[in-house]
């Protein structure tokens, strides 16, 4: 077992790149959209917060396999092309967001309004609030919500070989149809395991940090 | 952009109309395979699930410290790798169908989840009540039976509705083992047809289960943020 693995290594190491880079553009544009669908949720327009609803309920609501092939064969069928790398991307993204909006809705809910006022009260500069009381309010609250965005995404791209994307999925699959060896599946899950175990270790380390630097 | 749109619609009513006679002939098979994978999922997640969640609150440490690992390593391995290799492991064991293994491997895959269920849910009984319990001598397993299970599962049983919610929508992943549920019986008519657009009928079936559901189960808890 251990023997043939070690003769797949190279290609599912090339799977494992891609992977990665999925995971990590995804994330950060998950980020950046979960914040954005969280503004409009909380916002005052009724009609975009009802869009907000709609959108978290619908992707919620459905299971992520017909959201990749909604958005890869619906798509091209009205004429929109899109090459797999960013379907991909786009599917993961409107799925986490779906999830995680709620998740930063309540981070952003929990930074306590009260701190700036005690900063201007005590005489503080813009410079020294900033640096003393609002980032490290903030990144308290968004290392948390980064670190489960990441495992969220890590745990979905193998959804995306669907789509044809050689990430780590896809080459286990090649392999297996090749070789017939299956344990290449049991392999792959170690991966996936060591990789959300540094995502957790990565995240405490780095909250630790944040908070006895500032 | 917009003359392709009115393409393709026009193209689509040839094959749609066919494709979604098809989809609704066979949709009461296919859903109560959908059904057959879910539910049997959840009963194995929860039967697997709640010895893990007594096990990660034993007194012995090597007991608890085992069965928190256990739950954390399965809470890293995602669907797509757990079910090709169970479905491989179990076709070289039986011959197994493409159901039977995927109910098995997400099953396997929603256990960690159902423990961790479980476990609010035992966190959830006083310490109070077992310590009377025990102290009027009532033996480990009846004490699980008459004070732990009651109470636990007014809490555990809207929390493990919600995991039904998410199995039932991982259970499309059945179909890429070959199972007919919703999504394979689906995916035939349109690689068949190639009337891609019955993929939204799909979701919107998926979309009209799940969804009354996760809002009854906010009902039942009393959870009125929304």
């Amino acid at each position: 077992m251990i023997a043939n693995w070690a003769s797949y290594a190279g290609e599912l190491f090339e799977g494992l790149k891609i992977t990665l880079l999925v995971t990590l553009v995804a994330s950060m544009l998950t980020v950046i959209w979960a914040s954005f669908v969280a503004w409009l949720r909380l916002g005052r327009n009724r009609i975009l917060r009802g869009i907000a609803i709609a959108y978290i309920e619908l992707f919620r609501s459905t299971p992520i396999i017909i959201q990749i092939f909604a958005i890869f064969t619906v798509l091209p069928s009205i004429g929109l092309r899109i090459p797999p790398f960013e379907s991909a991307i786009a599917a993961l993204v409107l799925n986490a967001g779906g999830y995680l909006t709620e998740n930063v809705r309540s981070a952003f809910r929990s930074i306590p309004e009260g701190l700036t006022e005690v900063a201007d009260a005590l005489g503080m500069s813009p410079y020294t609030k900033l640096r003393r009381v609002i980032l490290p309010q903030s990144l308290k609250v968004m290392i948390p919500v980064c670190a489960n965005t990441l495992l969220f995404i890590l745990l979905t791209t193998p959804f995306v070989f669907l789509v044809g994307l050689q990430e780590m999925m896809m080459k286990a699959n090649t392999i297996q149809a090749r070789t017939g060896d299956y344990t290449v599946f049991f392999l792959v899950s170690i991966i996936y395991v060591v990789l959300s175990l540094l995502v957790h270790l990565g995240a405490n380390v780095l909250e630790r940090r944040t908070i006895s630097h500032f | 952009m917009i003359d392709s749109f009115f393409f393709w619609l026009a193209e689509m009513d040839a094959n749609f109309a066919q494709s979604l006679y098809l989809f609704l002939q066979r949709l009461p098979g296919a859903l109560w395979i959908t059904l057959q994978v879910t539910l049997g999922a959840c009963i194995m997640a929860s039967l697997l699930g709640f010895p893990l969640a007594l096990a990660e609150r034993s007194p012995v440490r090597w007991v608890s410290v085992t069965a928190k690992i256990l739950v954390g390593i399965g809470q890293g391995i995602p669907l797509p790798p757990l079910v090709f290799l169970i479905y491989f492991t179990s076709l070289s064991l039986f011959p197994a169908t493409p159901t039977q293994a995927a109910t098995l491997s997400i099953g396997i895959f929603t256990m960690p989840y159902a423990a961790a269920v479980f476990r609010a849910g035992l966190r959830a009984v006083p310490e109070g009540q077992i310590e009377v319990a025990k102290a009027m001598g009532m033996p480990p397993l009846t004490l699980i039976r008459r004070v732990t299970l009651p109470i636990s599962l007014r809490v555990v049983l809207p929390s493990l509705g919600h995991l039904a919610v998410v199995t039932l929508l991982n259970s499309s992943f059945a179909s890429v083992i070959g199972a007919t549920d919703i999504t394979g019986m689906s995916r035939n008519i349109i690689n068949a047809n190639f009337s891609t657009t019955l993929w939204l009928v799909v979701g919107a079936v998926y979309f009209l289960i799940a969804f009354p559901v996760s809002r009854l189960l906010l009902r039942i808890e009393g959870r009125t943020n929304r």
